[in-house]
């Protein structure tokens, strides 16, 4: 890989499947307070801006797969129909995360920390989404061809996380999907061991990066992301 | 659907294995044969080894019953397993004399067994000769039968 | 002064620590059936063993992240579950194996029905893990478990012909009797034993609730190094003593008295109450391991407090599964299965189980998002990749091997 592949994360970006996504998060006091189980994300200003931490069941059961996640999830609803919020995951405002490192420190103590998300019937026409249903979508060009999958999704400004300005800069797209997208071989350069790493890249030989200004519109009910003419 | 293709195969597969008095070929019966004389002769040194070492007064509490019973289960197990499968065809004489031998081995396990729980030092000496002889008498019967490979 | 008490306690603990009644049975066997011809698998899993704590030591001490922490952030949740259950499966079938262990260890002594001693196995050790902490225990047992050390006097007590055991183990002679698919099936199992996956998250886990950091890394390759080396020796010392009194004799090992009568052969009433001492160490130590490892895994996937440190009210969830884990153990030791075969077919799945949490270590220990500058250097990658390509193969061949030769029969 050479330095002007766009895969290879810049300085202050922060790709969140790979650095945010399923990480520990840990209390003031360093007790463990669950895991980065799905980010939300907000629509505004046309921008998609990274706005809490969703965790729970309901947050993490739909990200055990496409097809398995509403499943599974179903069961989860039927093992206790009578609760209203039986499915709707539970959030911790991105203002709480005091740091990002190799897990999430929160600002204060878990007791009492995750509060119920927003249900759906409260803000309708809201803009709020999930990482977790933009990391399945499609993706496809302005000529409808299928370009792949979002693999990851590449934030900015990172290391102010808490000031809810992250947002999307660009995506990850691939034609594989998982075996190896998580590993961050594509998008570093010389990590070994050398054979894992050949393995790896050429698995995913088809993976590009594609900057956010390429987006014309996210569907999120049927998980495509439509990419404009390309104005090069 | 390739749920009932594979329900059937499977189903196919689970009769064909219970069919368990179907006679094996000459080679496997022999082998099994094999096999299970060398268990129980194992099962058999084990115990004499044992009374040896009880008699020696190395071994300390009930050790010695807890080895000589584990022993004698070992073998019984084997060769019920054995009993129950059917010999091959034309060879029920050799297949009586082996059972024969091995319920011989057994009844010897369980006296070995016997003495050493109710610290019968007396029998010691016996019993090691008899374990000595029904060993070499199991390992002479399956040395024939060794050939067919294993 | 002060640490090099805790370097050499380190150490002492790793030997005892290495050894489990899946090295016990495991050497036994192999030993009273194939010799000294299969010590080159032992040495292939020792090595094995020091290649991934070591990577998975450093990765705790530079970034305090413990096994399924990396399983799921590098596999993802879905990947991840599976690989949780499957590792969970294999650790549990452990448990089994261990709390029989200490059962049928205890059976020997006393002659009471191991089925009757389980129960109360299992109390001492939900106590011990629920209310005494582990932590303040793991010294004790592990240095008990060090009374295995008796293998070794007694295989020189035996006097072998040294020489030819050494040729057995050099050129690998496989005994005449023994055909090459049981032999490659007990390839399989010794190197299951020798690298129980347990063992590294147990590692780790207690790496990163020690709170290593990088200028323990000295300390813990020291622990590794030495210690698991040398309980490979232990390990060797079990099946030689078996290839010298248990071969010549015809007794292939079926029970844990087999696995002490060439002890008791050797050194008599002291060497045998030892050796039993050593079994219920080492199992019971064992035993709290995987125990607690279940707890672990479950625990570092969906994020929730755990510890060996940590009071039951803090890590509630934590300590739940780790006792349910526990009762269900027991109850299937009570269906009055056999704890030996437990045992056996636990090596065989350890085995086929490895490549899911090697993988993800092997990784990160080159990502420097997580390690730094304490990446992987050069030998460790080569040694790192070479085990891959072993576990895998290894993985792939446990299966059809078990079947082909009917658990080695």
């Amino acid at each position: 890989m050479s330095h002007e592949d766009p895969l290879v994360r810049p300085d202050g970006c922060l790709d969140a499947a790979l650095q945010l996504l399923d990480r520990q998060l840990v209390d003031s006091e360093g007790r463990l307070a669950g895991k980065v189980d799905d980010v939300e994300l907000t629509e505004a200003d046309d921008e998609l801006r990274v706005t809490g931490i969703l965790v729970g069941v309901p947050a993490w059961l739909p990200r055990t797969g496409p097809r398995q996640g509403p499943w599974w999830l179903e069961w989860w609803r039927r093992l206790g129909v009578t609760r209203a919020d039986r499915t709707t995951p539970g959030r911790i405002g991105i203002e709480r995360v005091a740091e990002l490192v190799q897990e999430v420190r929160l600002d204060r103590e878990r007791d009492g920390i995750v509060q119920l998300a927003p249900g759906e019937e409260e803000h309708t026409g809201d803009s709020r989404h999930r990482l977790g249903d933009l990391l399945e979508s499609s993706v496809t060009g302005a000529d409808g061809d299928a370009l792949g999958h979002v693999l990851d999704v590449r934030m900015a400004p990172a290391g102010e996380l808490s000031s809810g300005r992250v947002h999307a800069v660009g995506l990850v797209v691939g034609r594989v999907g998982r075996p190896g997208s998580l590993m961050g071989y594509e998008r570093s350069e010389d990590q070994g061991p050398a054979v894992l790493a050949a393995l790896v890249h050429r698995i995913h030989r088809d993976t590009t990066y594609l900057p956010m200004e390429r987006v014309a519109r996210i569907d999120w009910d049927e998980r495509v992301v439509h990419l404009a003419d390309e104005r090069s | 659907m390739h749920a009932r293709p594979l329900a059937a195969a499977l189903a196919v597969l689970v009769l064909a294995g219970c069919g368990t008095s179907t006679p094996p070929d000459e080679q496997a019966w022999e082998k099994s044969s094999a096999q299970v004389l060398d268990d129980v002769a194992g099962s058999v040194a084990s115990s004499r080894i044992t009374l040896h070492e009880e008699r020696a007064g190395h071994l300390v509490g009930r050790a010695g019953l807890v080895m000589a019973q584990d022993a004698e289960s070992s073998a019984s197990g084997a060769t019920q397993g054995y009993l129950h499968r059917q010999p091959a065809p034309g060879r029920a004489d050799d297949f009586r004399e082996i059972a024969e031998l091995l319920h011989e081995a057994g009844a010897v396990l369980v006296d070995a067994r016997i003495a050493l729980a109710t610290g019968a030092e007396d029998e010691y000496a016996a019993l090691q000769s008899r374990l000595l002889e029904v060993g070499e008498a199991l390992d002479a019967a399956a040395e024939p039968l060794r050939g067919a490979g294993g | 002064m002060k640490k090099y008490l805790a370097v050499a306690l380190g150490i002492l603990t790793a030997i005892g620590g290495f050894v489990d009644i899946g090295d016990l049975v495991t050497n036994a066997v192999v030993g009273s059936r194939f010799g000294l011809s299969l010590a080159w698998v032992v040495v292939v899993g020792v090595i094995g063993i020091c290649v991934y704590s070591e990577m998975s030591g450093r990765i705790a001490a530079v970034s305090g992240r413990a096994t399924f922490d990396l399983v799921r952030e590098r596999l993802g949740p879905r990947v991840g579950l599976l690989n949780l259950l499957a590792s969970m499966a294999v650790t549990f079938l452990t448990l089994v194996a261990e709390i029989g262990g200490v059962a049928l260890a205890l059976q020997l002594l006393s002659s009471v029905h191991y089925l009757l001693v389980a129960p109360f196995v299992a109390v001492l050790l939900w106590l011990v893990l629920w209310r005494a902490k582990f932590s303040a225990m793991e010294n004790v047992v592990g240095l008990l478990g060090l009374a295995l050390v008796v293998f070794a006097v007694a295989l020189w007590q035996l006097g072998p012909d040294w020489a030819e055991l050494g040729r057995d183990a050099v050129m690998a002679r496989k005994p005449e009797g023994e055909s090459w698919t049981t032999f490659a099936f007990y390839a399989v199992a010794l190197f299951g034993a020798a690298m129980t996956p347990y063992e590294v998250f147990f590692f780790s886990s207690g790496g990163v609730e020690e709170k290593w950091s990088p200028e323990d890394i000295g300390v813990m390759r020291a622990n590794v190094l030495v210690g698991f080396p040398l309980g490979g020796l232990l390990s060797l010392a079990i099946a030689g003593s078996a290839a010298v009194v248990l071969m010549p004799a015809g007794v292939t090992v079926d029970s844990l008295g087999q696995v002490a009568l060439p002890v008791a052969v050797a050194l008599g009433k002291i060497g045998l109450s030892v050796v039993i001492l050593g079994f219920v160490a080492a199992t019971f130590g064992a035993a709290c391991e995987t125990g607690l490892s279940i707890g672990y895994s479950v625990a570092q996937y969906f994020g929730f407090q755990w510890g060996k440190y940590v009071r039951a009210g803090e890590a509630t969830t934590f300590h739940v599964i780790v006792g349910t884990s526990i009762i269900a153990a027991t109850a299937v030791l009570m269906t009055t299965v056999d704890p030996v075969m437990v045992t056996e077919a636990s090596v065989v799945f350890s085995a086929l189980a490895l490549p899911l949490t090697y993988l993800p270590i092997l990784v990160v220990a080159n990502d420097r998002d997580y390690l730094g500058d304490y990446v992987n250097g050069r030998f460790a990658n080569v040694m790192g990749t070479i085990y891959l390509v072993i576990i895998i193969v290894v993985s792939l061949a446990a299966i059809p091997l078990m079947i082909i030769t009917g658990m080695g029969r």
